[in-house]
């Protein structure tokens, strides 16, 4: 099986960057936008491991281990918060969050 | 000295936060209900120490800890300071606050030594990978200290605001990390500044991406125009004790690392950043002052005052890095950091005691009607601090203002410099409007009286005057602590 060069990797990369970015801005459903941020994150991870094979280097891979260390922690505070918003709102719709204004 | 002691005395503050936190959570867990006077006692005594153990090491020469993941130096005591301070203020006005609005937990003040654990980390950290861990660590708790009062319908949409945004941020500056790695084989701060020193102005497109890529990370952290929108929300529903910490501990944690990356590393090649750093900057203080100027809700007013300052600091940032060393005024960033900080502190301590008979925070401007004639102490002291604020004398606030604005001037920032003073000349409007509901309206007004609270304003207001009045020694010290970013 022939190695995949450092481009693909990239493209992949950005892509997925890029559909978590559109999607935080776009979508209104409180866990959609939660799972978009994931996958900007998961869009880190690629590109971290694929420069880590191109330069040589261990170091990127170790960046992706912190980093899915960061995004469990993010997780389970985001998954308690958007519980606790429903709780209190019964909705998780972003739009309707407009207690305050000015 | 072993490796290992050494890094451990090094870090000792980092890790005496750390431990504590532990210690607190795993209490709270057993300690039901939780004995107030024993967790404050203990989160203020562990903040005490850890500041006492940062002024101790402030005049050894600096030295790497953890794997050059943390750089030890002056530049990060002094910021060190400034979080730490802001900490113990926060603390010190919470315990009062947080029995008033009916939040009795002690995960609360295990949350405070987690989020300045890893705002130390941030002032400290000299690798992008590092400073991302230590901002997640303070970012993620202090999101939940947002939505502590969980019953609260607008504190759990401002965590929830927050936590949203903040993570979006993240990943922005988490794809700049990993570009400007793939661009330069490193994430350490050094590693780069060699690269871009090596590269004579020839910078790779990555690198560049990578670069701008943080900028916008930065940005959202301290929150700076266009990438500010959640700050006034945030500020506003979040419990005046949390809001104290966030405009004071996060503010300073998250400019300190900001100004490493800038001024440290990036300033080598200042020709590509300069342009987006100095838009930012009259941006930030433009819509800022503006925006203050038309809000009636204390909290939501000084959430665009944050604003307006974060702008204010990004025009040191700037200046510095065009002016590099021959700045005249290197340390007006980190003097005017530390003004801030105690300014913030000061004002925070009289609002967290507006507070209704309902446990709701209560701080539209209007219930400072008459405190003038009713508390005359606490009036003087929020006076004192606005008037700091507002950047007039004999307060730090002027001091560190003027200092600002004579450095931006001396490093050829003159447009930037206007749009300041336009900018400041608004907040004088802003801040001395309280002062005329204080002293030249009548009213009933209800100040939970809290004496930890009026210990934290006397302090504050005190150490603004005195440092107001006799600058030197202050001035100095931040001087010396930018420079050694500089190298």
């Amino acid at each position: 099986m022939e190695a995949v060069g450092l481009s693909p990797v990239l493209a992949v990369s950005a892509v997925l960057f890029a559909l978590g970015v559109v999607g935080v801005l776009t979508r209104k459903n409180a866990l959609i936008v939660f799972m978009s941020v994931e996958l900007m994150l998961n869009a880190v991870n690629l590109a971290f491991v694929g420069f880590s094979r191109e330069n040589g280097t261990v170091d990127g891979h170790v960046f992706a281990v912190f980093v899915m260390a960061v995004a469990a922690a993010e997780a389970a505070v985001g998954l308690a918060l958007v519980i606790l918003l429903f709780r209190n709102r019964v909705t998780v719709v972003l739009d309707d969050l407009d207690r305050m204004s000015g | 000295m072993s490796p290992v002691t050494d890094w451990m005395l090094l870090s000792a503050p980092l890790l005496l936060l750390a431990a504590m936190g532990v210690v607190l959570m795993v209490l709270s867990a057993v300690m039901r209900p939780m004995p107030r006077t024993l967790f404050w006692g203990l989160a203020c005594g562990t903040v005490a120490l850890s500041l006492g153990l940062v002024a101790r090491s402030a005049g050894e020469p600096a030295s790497d800890a953890f794997a050059g993941m943390l750089r030890v130096d002056a530049y990060g005591h002094f910021f060190a300071c400034a979080v730490l301070l802001g900490g113990l203020f926060a603390l010190l006005i919470s315990d009062g606050y947080m029995d008033r609005i009916g939040v009795r937990v002690g995960e609360f003040y295990s949350l405070v030594l987690f989020a300045l654990c890893g705002m130390l980390g941030m002032v400290y950290s000299s690798d992008l990978m590092m400073t991302f861990i230590a901002l997640e660590v303070m970012s993620i708790a202090v999101y939940t200290l947002c939505a502590i009062k969980r019953a609260d319908e607008r504190a759990v949409e401002s965590a929830f605001k927050y936590f949203i945004l903040g993570a979006f941020s993240s990943g922005i500056l988490l794809y700049g990390v990993a570009m400007v790695y793939g661009a330069t084989g490193t994430t350490s701060l050094t590693g780069i500044a060699h690269f871009l020193a090596a590269s004579h102005g020839d910078v790779p497109r990555l690198l560049l991406l990578g670069g701008a890529l943080l900028l916008v990370g930065f940005g959202f952290k301290v929150a700076s125009v266009p990438f500010h929108m959640w700050a006034p929300d945030v500020y506003q529903g979040a419990p005046t004790a949390v809001t104290a910490l966030m405009a004071t501990g996060v503010k300073a944690a998250s400019f300190a690392a900001f100004g490493r990356v800038v001024i440290g590393t990036f300033s080598e090649d200042a020709s590509h950043w300069a342009g987006g750093l100095w838009w930012m900057a009259a941006l930030t203080m433009l819509v800022g002052n503006v925006g203050a100027l038309v809000q009636d809700d204390l909290k939501r007013m000084f959430a665009y005052s944050s604003i307006a300052h974060a702008g204010y600091l990004l025009m040191a940032l700037s200046s510095v890095t065009t002016a590099g060393d021959t700045h005249p005024a290197l340390g007006s960033l980190a003097f005017y950091m530390l003004a801030y900080t105690l300014m913030n502190a000061g004002a925070f301590a009289v609002l967290s005691q507006m507070t209704d008979e309902h446990g709701a925070d209560a701080t539209h401007i209007d219930r400072l009607s008459g405190l003038g004639k009713k508390h005359p102490m606490v009036a003087l002291g929020l006076s004192i601090c606005l008037i700091s604020l507002a950047g007039l004398p004999p307060t730090m606030g002027f001091v560190g203002k003027f200092y600002l604005f004579s450095a931006a001037v001396g490093a050829g920032q003159l447009g930037l410099a206007v749009v300041g003073a336009v900018g400041a000349a608004a907040g004088v409007y802003y801040y001395l409007r309280p002062m005329i509901y204080m002293y030249m309206r009548d009213g009933e007004p209800e100040l939970a009286s809290d004496g930890r609270a009026r210990v934290a304003l006397a302090i504050t207001t005190a150490l603004l005057l005195a440092f107001g009045l006799m600058p030197g020694s202050v001035l100095e010290w931040a001087d010396a602590s930018v420079r050694s970013v500089l190298g």
